[in-house]
């Protein structure tokens, strides 16, 4: 049986909803450590990183609000610092002065702007996937993403959720479904599929806000020399967002660069917790 | 009136989540229908949480809540495992209790197994009886094989939930079996699209544990004051009487209105959740 639960904490907005393991090992002389998941998915995601650093020590990973089961923003265009606040105002609710955070994607900016704008609450960061999509890239993505979802008694968005999740995993960019833009990896199992699908669905018409926060944020790359701690920056072979690599490591001020172990899949976390550990334990 | 706010208890086999609204008095603890979870009775709630402390289970295999413990459990086993949930959430001593569908069978369970515990208990939408039919669909409802890598689960469930609202059985979709209702607002029918996919690999447990329950053998050995309700066009409409005659000492009564609570307005939901209130307070 997993060792992970899910909880709940209040915020002044409503209820942020989040995953953990390793509660007992709260106190035990190592940060907690919280991670921060993917657009449009859900902090179910990383339920393998969650029970593996939870075995060290306590380990939480918050659905973004307007994703998972986390209550939706309360505005309409929310900037990174919007649910970077909210992942502050959950440490308080949590009564944690300061955590490692992990961020893979969307979270990555997350992570990164707590880091930036909290320094005080942040001890170590791992950045997963992220990279420097140009402006074009970014402007196409986020036009789609402002696409109102179909909604009608015919059923049409659950074909609609369904395919957007499944093309994720074969197109980037998801929606330029073309020979071009092929992606070279699997198509997740029907289980993970229909948990990614109806994540989606629970947040049809929030979903979007922080994944286009996250595009919106970190033009050209202008806001990795100001993260003030130790950070790792990592990714999976064929993530989307490897490319940039090494040139974004070069912009972080204290940076150790150190890939997914080779032949692991992007998004599957599970094989490079150990790593994650052993950086986070390290000196 | 107040959302409901939701929670997990950890017990055992993992996590029941609950909705809560409300505070003070009798504790009221409801339980919901197959397949869906307490979201279906958010809005009872909030009316009910004017004037007490409501808390509503998701079933084990439901909604938020872990699967069950083992396959073939009982309604017995449902109920035992809301009593060990309310015991870890503390403050739950002596409650009442609702229950509607399959939600009445986990209520009859938890009155006949706990009486000092429950005060009242009020059976909604109850069946008096187990016909052939429940036991042919009690058949198909495990749909674990329909998940898969073309999406089938998601056609099939928001078709069947649709077609539920129009026939009974829900197969049955000839004019014979066509049901006097239409469908929820988008917003009521999508919710519950999204709670049956949460359960999509386990609510058949319950809800076959519903389908197959023995209520003429169970209902009799309730002893505490009981209120049977249901709405005139809710499929088990016709079971008000028997169940009434079935449960010793039992009251009954009509919805104030004829939709269930899946296709009430705020107004008649305000309207049910009035009429439980003076029964349970009076």
């Amino acid at each position: 049986m997993t060792t992970i639960r899910r909880r709940f904490a209040a915020i002044d907005l409503g209820q942020v909803h989040y995953y953990t393991a390793g509660e007992s090992l709260a106190g035990n002389g190592k940060r907690p450590a919280v991670l921060m998941h993917a657009s449009p998915f859900a902090a179910r995601t990383l339920n393998p990183l969650t029970e593996q650093l939870g075995l060290s020590r306590w380990t939480l990973a918050p659905d973004n609000l307007g994703q998972g089961d986390s209550c939706a923003p309360d505005t309409d265009d929310p900037a990174i610092g919007y649910f970077g606040d909210a992942m502050v105002r959950l440490l308080d609710a949590l009564k944690i002065d300061k955590a490692d955070l992990y961020g893979t994607h969307t979270g990555a900016h997350t992570a990164m702007d707590v880091a930036i704008r909290y320094p005080d609450r942040v001890g170590k960061l791992i950045l997963d996937g992220i990279g420097l999509p140009p402006r074009d890239l970014k402007d196409d993505y986020i036009a789609h993403l402002r696409e109102t979802p179909p909604y009608d008694y015919s059923g049409s968005q659950y074909l609609w959720a369904f395919h957007v999740i499944k093309d994720m995993f074969i197109w980037f960019p998801y929606y330029r479904r073309d020979a071009a833009h092929r992606r070279n990896r699997d198509v997740p199992d029907a289980d993970d599929l229909h948990d990614r699908t109806l994540d989606l669905l629970k947040n049809l018409f929030s979903y979007h806000k922080a994944y286009i926060a996250a595009f919106d944020n970190n033009e050209g790359g202008k806001r990795f020399p100001d993260i003030p701690v130790p950070t790792l920056l990592t990714a999976a072979e064929g993530d989307v967002s490897g490319a940039a690599m090494g040139e974004v490591a070069k912009m972080i001020p204290n940076c150790t660069q150190k890939n997914y172990p080779p032949g692991v899949q992007p998004g599957d976390v599970g094989p490079a917790a150990a790593m994650f550990a052993d950086w986070l334990d390290g000196a | 009136m107040m959302e409901p706010v939701r929670g997990f208890i950890d017990i055992d086999e993992g996590q029941v989540h609950y909705r809560t609204a409300g505070h003070g008095g009798t504790p009221l603890v409801m339980f919901h229908g197959s397949p869906g979870s307490s979201k279906m009775l958010s809005r009872l709630m909030s009316a009910l949480g004017e004037t007490r402390h409501v808390i509503a289970l998701d079933t084990m295999g439901q909604g938020d809540s872990s699967a069950p413990a083992r396959d073939n459990v009982d309604m017995a086993y449902f109920a035992d495992a809301a009593c060990r949930g309310l015991d870890a959430y503390g403050g739950m001593d002596q409650v009442d209790v609702f229950g509607t569908h399959t939600g009445a069978r986990i209520a009859t369970e938890f009155a006949i197994h706990h009486p000092q515990r429950t005060r009242k208990l009020v059976l909604d939408g109850m069946s008096a009886a187990v016909t052939p039919q429940g036991l042919d669909y009690a058949k198909t409802l495990d749909k674990r094989h329909l998940v898969d890598q073309v999406g089938t689960q998601f056609f099939n469930t928001w078709t069947s939930l649709r077609d539920g609202y129009l026939f009974w059985p829900a197969t049955a979709r000839d004019a014979a079996h066509r049901r006097p209702t239409g469908l929820p607002p988008l917003d009521r029918l999508h919710d519950h699209v999204v709670d049956i996919l949460k359960g999509f690999r386990t609510s058949h447990h319950a809800y076959i544990a519903a389908v197959t329950y023995p209520s003429p053998d169970r209902l009799p050995l309730i002893t505490v004051p009981t209120l049977a309700v249901c709405a005139r066009n809710d499929v088990p409409y016709a079971h008000l009487d028997g169940v009434a005659d079935l449960v010793p000492g039992c009251a009954k009564m009509a919805h104030p209105h004829d939709n269930p609570e899946t296709l009430a307005t705020t107004e008649e939901t305000q309207a049910l959740a009035k009429m439980l209130a003076d029964w349970l307070d009076g």
